[in-house]
């Protein structure tokens, strides 16, 4: 049985981009991900963020 | 008959004004748009204080020890001393306009026209230099004290983007004020000593354009500690470009057309706090002034140039402009950084 992976939520302090990132379900987008748990607003700078932090 | 001219043809006048560049100012030192701290030569301790009470039921017996404290906590701030200095060569002057303002004798080449005209452009070019170090750049040391930063979405972690922009800011012998927002090693932060500062960001941002500045600033003074809104000196210190896409948002043409901000004259205010436009690329500071800091000898070090000739027959001259200086911040939890 596959362990559930538990729902980090990237607007919680403390939570840094790495751990967000690893915790993501396979296969997952991050607007599916975060549907309903965040706002379309933060869903869409976190997707910008994310990139910038992708390409450091 | 025909005219026969033989040897270069030369223009045979000249506008009389030299064109000048422009040098801005912004006011960061001239109208202390800052908190200019003087007398500081090489590093200065900056002191702050916190008091924490707490209420208790009444009592007339005699008062015990209990549990209020009051903290002050002391941050050594180092200046760094740099200097604007060159020589001049007035030789280089001759076959030009400048020439007819030099005395007779084969040893005098200062022009008095070149200095009156040119050579008094490097005070203004200094002070406009100063200005960008204030509010953009850094160290290289600290360019990698920002790029080592974890960053995350929430509060108390710094954005990819800032560390973004961190990256992209030039390189200086001096820190600018975002860059110490961003890392610094105050005491007095929540977490002591070397890392993020202790400023609030603004979430969920976007490239600020005419149609959404508006917005943009909304959700600036929606982050804003509301102890802070009765603070007689806040102020939200914005990138320059933003004044033009100001006047270009109450101008906008529709029904939909609001003033948000108001603007009078070279004052500009959003919900009544005062904007300054600073060379700032890419962040927005929103804080009382007090709380933003320039570290000076004296900030008329700024203009002090002096001049002189070179030693042992040589006949060039030099100039020199020597400043010590360094950009602080204090109360840093009510500092909120769009960008940040």
């Amino acid at each position: 049985m596959n362990a559930q992976k538990v729902f980090l939520n990237p607007f919680d302090r403390g939570v840094t981009y790495e751990q967000f990132l690893k915790s993501l379900p396979k296969g997952v987008s991050i607007s599916n991900h975060l549907k309903g748990k965040c706002s379309q607003e933060q869903i869409n700078w976190l997707k910008t963020e994310l990139k910038k932090f992708k390409n450091k | 008959m025909a005219i026969v001219f033989s040897g270069t043809k030369l223009p045979q006048t000249e506008l009389a004004e030299i064109q000048k560049e422009i040098y801005a100012d912004w006011g960061t030192f001239r109208d202390g748009d800052v908190t200019i701290n003087e007398n500081h030569k090489s590093s200065a301790d900056v002191y702050e204080s916190k008091a924490v009470v707490n209420m208790a039921a009444y009592s007339s017996a005699a008062v015990a020890t209990g549990s209020d404290t009051l903290t002050v906590e002391k941050t050594p701030v180092s200046l760094t001393k740099v200097q604007f200095a060159d020589t001049v060569d007035y030789n280089t002057l001759l076959d030009t306009r400048f020439e007819r303002s030099m005395a007779g004798g084969a040893f005098n080449t200062v022009s008095s026209e070149f200095d009156n005209a040119v050579l008094q452009d490097i005070s203004p070019a200094i002070s406009e230099t100063m200005e960008y170090a204030t509010w953009d750049g850094a160290t290289t040391a600290q360019k990698a004290l920002i790029a080592g930063l974890t960053p995350g979405a929430a509060q108390g972690s710094i954005s990819a983007g800032a560390q973004t922009l961190a990256a992209a800011m030039p390189v200086k012998l001096v820190n600018s004020l975002p860059a110490i927002i961003l890392h610094n090693d105050s005491i007095s932060k929540v977490v002591p000593g070397a890392g993020l500062g202790d400023y609030k960001k603004v979430l969920t941002i976007t490239a600020i354009t005419s149609a959404n500045i508006a917005a943009q600033y909304a959700l600036l003074y929606a982050t804003l500690d509301p102890k802070v809104m009765k603070q007689e000196d806040m102020t939200i210190y914005a990138p320059l470009a933003h004044l033009q896409l100001i006047k270009i948002a109450n101008n906008s043409v529709g029904a939909a057309s609001n003033q948000n901000f108001l603007v009078e004259g070279d004052n500009v205010s959003y919900n009544g706090i005062k904007i300054l436009f600073k060379p700032l690329v890419g962040f927005m500071i929103a804080a009382p002034k007090k709380y933003l800091h320039i570290l000076m000898d004296l900030a008329s070090d700024i203009s002090q140039l002096k001049t002189g000739e070179n030693a042992n027959g040589a006949e060039t001259y030099w100039y020199k402009n020597v400043q010590a200086f360094a950009t602080w911040c204090t109360n840093q939890r009510y500092i909120t950084l769009y960008g940040g």
